[in-house]
Formats: C-alpha cells, sequence, structure tokens
C-alpha cells in the first residue's frame, strides 16, 4: 500500500504524480506506439499495393496485411494510448492516488496477451477475416479470444478510471466540478463501456462457434453487435481527441473555454447519442426497418453531430480569446499568425481539428445519409472518410500530445526536437492526401478492400475512369507522406522515452 | 482574492458520473441493440420450395 502513495509534485503544474500512475501511463503509452509502429508498416505495404504502379504484395498478403493493420490501427495503438489517457486524466489531474494498482496492471497484461495473440493468429495465416471478421468467415478460435482478453482488460482499465474518480472525490483531492478535460475522458470511458460490452457480447459466441459449441450464429445479429463495437470504439476516440484539444490549448497557447457548461453539454450529447451511429454500417442492410435506420442514424445521431460543432468552435474561440488577451489584437487574425507553430502540440490540435471537421466529419455525415451509404459504403470514399476522422483527426491529436507527456510525466528532456515540430504537418499533409486521393477515387468508383483495382486477371475486363489512378496515385503520395511523419513520431519518443536526458525533480521546462 | 466561480446547477447535474454512466449505456443498448436484435428476430423468413435446389 506505502508504495501505491508514493509521489512527487510536478514542477510545472504543480499536479501530484503518483509513482504507480507514472509506471502505468508510461507502459501503456509506450506499448501504444509499438502498435502504431506495427500499424504503420502494414499501412505503408498495402498502399504500395493499393498503388498499381507498383502493386508490392500479392493478393493473400495484401488481405492479411490489411486485417493487421485495422486492428493495430484502430484498436490496439488507440485504446493503449487512450488507458494511458485515463489514468493521466484521473490520478493525475485530479491529484488522486489511482484505484486499484495492481488490478491496472492485470488490465494491461490481460490487453497485451490479448493483442499480441490476435497478432499471432493474423500473421500466421489463422486469421485471414478483415477488421470485421463477418461470419461465417471463420478464424482461429485464439483470435477471438485474443479480442475478448483485450476488450476484458479495456474494460477493467475503464473501471480503474472511474474507481480513481470515485476516490477523488471521497478524498476531496479537488474543489468543484471534475476539469473539462476529465470530464470529457469521464465520457470518453462511458462510452467505451457500451463498445466493449458490446465487443464481449459478440465475440464470446464467436469464440463458442469457432470452437464447434454452437452452430448457428446469425450474420445480420453479428453486424449488428460487432458495430456496437466496431464504429463505437472510433466515437471512444472522438470524445477522447476532443478532451485532448482542450488539453493541448491549455498547454500551448494557455486557452481555457469560453462557457464550460455548453462544452460540457456537448459532451453529455456524446455520451446520450453517439453510439448511434453504428447503424451507419447497416444502412445497407434489408432486414432492419426504416424506422431503426432514421431513429439511430437521422434522428439522435444528429444531436452527436452538434456535439462536435459546438467543439468545433468552441476550442478555436478558446484559443483566440487566449491569443487576444496576451495582446495579438491586430486586425482578424493576428491571433491566430501568432500562435505557437513553431511548437509541435500547436500545428497537431489545429492540424487535427481541421482534418477531423472540414473532412473527417463532413465525410462522415454525407455518407451517413442512407441514400448517399448505399452509393458510397463499399467504396474507397469510406476509407478516406474514417482516415480523416481516427488518423488526421485522433492520432495526430495523441501524438502531438505525446510531445508534452515525455517531459510532463516521463520527465525524460525531447530527443530531436526540430523533427517534433516538423512531424505534425508531415503526418497532417501525408493524411490530407490519403484522405482526399481515397475520397476522389471513392466517388469515382474504387472500391475498399480491393487488391486490384485494374481487375487485371479479371475474366470480364473492366476499366475505371483514368481519374481514379489519378487519386490513387495522391492517396499512394500520401501513405508515403504520412508514413514519414509517422516513423518520425516513433523516432523522437522512443530515442525520448529511453534516451533522453533525465530532467531534474525540480526542472520546470517543457519543450 | 481568487475570484470565485458560481457552478451552475446544470454542471453539477454533469457531474453525476453515475447518471451520466445510466444514460450512456442504457440510451444505445435499447435504440440500437435491443431494437435491432428484436428486428432481427421477428424477420419474416422464407422458406426454399421443396424440391432439388436450383
Amino acid at each position: 500500500m506505502a508504495s501505491e502513495l508514493v509521489f512527487r509534485t510536478c514542477p510545472i503544474t504543480g499536479k501530484k504524480v503518483y509513482a504507480v500512475t507514472q509506471n502505468l501511463i508510461w507502459i501503456n503509452a509506450v506499448t501504444a506506439v509499438v502498435f502504431i509502429l506495427v500499424g504503420g508498416i502494414m499501412a505503408f505495404l498495402v498502399g504500395m499495393t493499393r498503388w498499381p504502379a507498383v502493386h508490392l504484395l500479392p493478393a493473400d498478403l495484401f488481405y492479411r496485411f490489411l486485417t493487421a493493420h485495422g486492428l493495430n490501427m484502430l484498436i490496439f495503438w488507440i485504446i493503449f494510448f487512450e488507458i494511458a489517457g485515463l489514468y493521466f486524466g484521473s490520478s493525475v489531474l485530479l491529484n488522486s492516488r489511482l484505484a486499484a494498482p495492481k488490478v491496472a496492471w492485470l488490465a494491461y497484461i490481460l490487453m497485451l496477451v490479448g493483442a499480441v495473440l490476435v497478432d499471432i493468429m493474423v500473421f500466421t495465416g489463422k486469421a485471414d477475416v478483415m477488421f470485421s471478421s463477418y461470419v461465417p468467415l471463420q478464424a482461429d478460435p485464439k483470435y477471438y479470444l485474443g479480442i475478448i482478453l483485450f476488450a476484458v482488460g479495456a474494460l477493467i482499465g475503464c473501471g480503474i478510471f472511474f474507481g480513481t474518480l470515485a476516490i477523488a472525490k471521497a478524498e476531496k483531492t479537488y474543489e468543484g466540478s471534475v476539469p473539462l478535460v476529465t470530464f470529457g475522458l469521464a465520457a470518453a470511458a462511458i462510452i467505451a463501456v457500451f463498445t466493449l460490452a458490446c465487443g464481449a457480447i459478440i465475440y464470446i459466441p464467436t469464440f463458442l462457434w469457432s470452437l464447434g459449441l454452437i452452430t448457428n450464429l446469425d450474420p445480420g445479429v453479428y453486424r449488428l453487435i460487432f458495430w456496437g463495437m466496431g464504429h463505437s470504439s472510433q466515437q471512444i476516440n472522438v470524445t477522447a481527441m476532443v478532451s485532448i484539444w482542450y488539453l493541448l490549448g491549455a498547454l500551448t497557447v494557455g486557452a481555457k473555454p469560453v462557457n464550460e457548461k455548453i462544452c460540457r453539454s456537448a459532451f453529455f450529447l456524446y455520451i446520450l447519442f453517439i453510439n448511434l451511429a453504428s447503424e451507419h454500417h447497416l444502412l445497407t442492410d434489408p432486414t432492419l426497418s426504416p424506422y431503426h435506420k432514421m431513429v439511430n442514424t437521422s434522428y439522435f445521431m444528429y444531436l452527436a453531430v452538434l456535439a462536435s460543432m459546438i467543439h468545433a468552435l468552441a476550442i478555436p474561440m478558446m484559443v483566440e480569446v487566449a491569443q487576444r488577451k496576451k495582446g495579438f489584437t491586430k486586425g482578424l487574425f493576428e491571433w491566430l499568425t501568432k500562435a505557437p507553430w513553431g511548437e509541435p502540440g500547436f500545428p497537431a490540435m489545429i492540424f487535427s481539428l481541421f482534418i477531423f471537421g472540414f473532412i473527417g466529419g463532413i465525410t462522415g455525415v454525407v455518407y451517413g445519409t442512407e441514400q448517399l451509404s448505399i452509393k458510397s459504403h463499399n467504396t474507397w470514399a469510406m476509407t478516406g472518410h474514417f482516415h480523416a476522422t481516427v488518423v488526421g483527426g485522433t492520432t495526430l491529436a495523441f501524438m502531438g500530445l505525446t510531445y508534452y507527456v515525455i517531459p510532463l510525466i516521463f520527465r525524460r528532456e525531447l530527443i530531436g526536437k526540430k523533427l517534433a515540430v516538423v512531424q505534425p504537418y508531415i503526418f497532417g499533409i501525408g493524411i490530407i492526401l490519403i484522405a482526399l486521393g481515397m475520397g476522389g477515387a471513392g466517388t469515382l468508383g474504387s472500391p475498399r478492400r480491393h487488391w486490384d483495382i485494374t481487375f487485371a486477371q479479371s475474366v470480364i475486363p473492366f476499366s475505371f475512369d483514368p481519374a481514379v489512378i489519378f487519386f490513387t496515385t495522391i492517396a499512394a503520395i500520401g501513405v508515403l507522406t504520412a508514413v514519414t511523419g509517422g516513423a518520425m513520431y516513433v523516432g523522437v519518443s522512443v530515442l525520448s522515452v529511453f534516451f533522453g536526458r533525465k530532467m531534474a525533480a525540480n526542472e520546470a521546462k517543457l519543450l | 482574492m481568487p475570484e470565485e466561480k458560481k457552478i451552475s446547477g446544470w454542471q453539477v447535474l454533469m457531474d453525476d458520473i453515475s447518471m451520466l454512466f445510466l444514460l450512456g449505456v442504457v440510451i444505445p443498448t435499447v435504440l440500437y441493440v435491443i431494437w435491432g436484435v428484436m428486428e432481427y428476430a421477428f424477420a419474416p423468413t422464407f422458406s426454399l420450395p421443396p424440391g432439388p435446389t436450383p
């Protein structure tokens, strides 16, 4: 017990950082970076195969690596990082000891064992079922077991977060309301509980089915509940990402929300309605009634879209107010032009906001209508949409935050600060090219999850509009650019965490 | 003198994590999962006519 209460006081923020919390944040964040490295290598291989000029992999490896890319990026990288974020948002921001640290370690071990098991199954060719693993496609039972272990571990991590909130409240480690960032992360954790519960509900019978203990698994019900996990896991990302935008605003320009009540209300709308967006994957399913589709996506889902629009106005507004208070008041945009563009956190936040809002968000709302979903659902345009939201939005925000977590929590000085400053620009531009290229090609009919869009081995010859090749090339250039940016992120963060100069206990230097 | 902050009733309500948790889990479970499963369960079934499969 006593070792769980050892803490240091952060010389920059004045917050208590408990040693056990610091270690858990460290291990979850470092593991997340390992998985983004695996997913990034897969991104390069898959991207270079989609590009007809290179067409790198044979068909079987393309689909195998695409499965690995989806799982490592969408699930493992992001959820490990989010668990680190939950421990930071509860224990550090609330000055509180962490609830049940040993259980938190157990959660980490379950997640790690699950993720490694899944990757082994995928890379050994025993789970060529793509990210969605739709039944009746069947993988090795150990694949489903791995996902169940991972989901249970992540659920326990969410439980640790809620337990820490309860301890902080009981021990009065903070006054008034929880900080907005913690509130946003609580919203993300609530969304995560529904998400991971859906994962458990559908993967446990699927696991039994793969063992032969259940003979019939309804593909329609599988799709319904799978997307309760598959899409909602991206809603955890959205909510965590918005919380990080608020945090980056505070860290980079000292911004505070102009109206916290509005911001909290927007998070409240996320909690209530954002998970209903899972229905987007079922809009072309003839079994579900129009009522189910309309209530979920056309009525309630738009309340979550409204929440995103509130955040999209609130965050630039708080940055503008903070900058104007510093005296940057000339004209309409001096507050923006004099912003700290030379710090990695600020461009990461702005790129993330722009790419998520203007590319990912708008395309999401458009493709989320039933009529356009029918036309676009299985095209590459959809892939462009979620690369803008999850990669350009969430991943870029997480990358920006990493550069502050390393000195603040891990007490290491960044190695390669210049690379860290340039990295969000390179990664952001790469993702914009990917999203626009995929969007353009997909709008012209280029299919998603397809090995060869030239249909070279097809019995019946077919070719797309030549513009498809142009847009595919744009996306491929984007892949090369983003992979470069991703490699810079992994390089800077790994080198800094392991070899960065150890900062003195009272050293109050951020970057 | 630190500036005193007035916390609204709505914000206090927002701090009730248990209530938010309940709403956040119940709403999508009812509207999306349970309603959806019921629609699959009660979907009319189609039987192939007797005889050899075409």
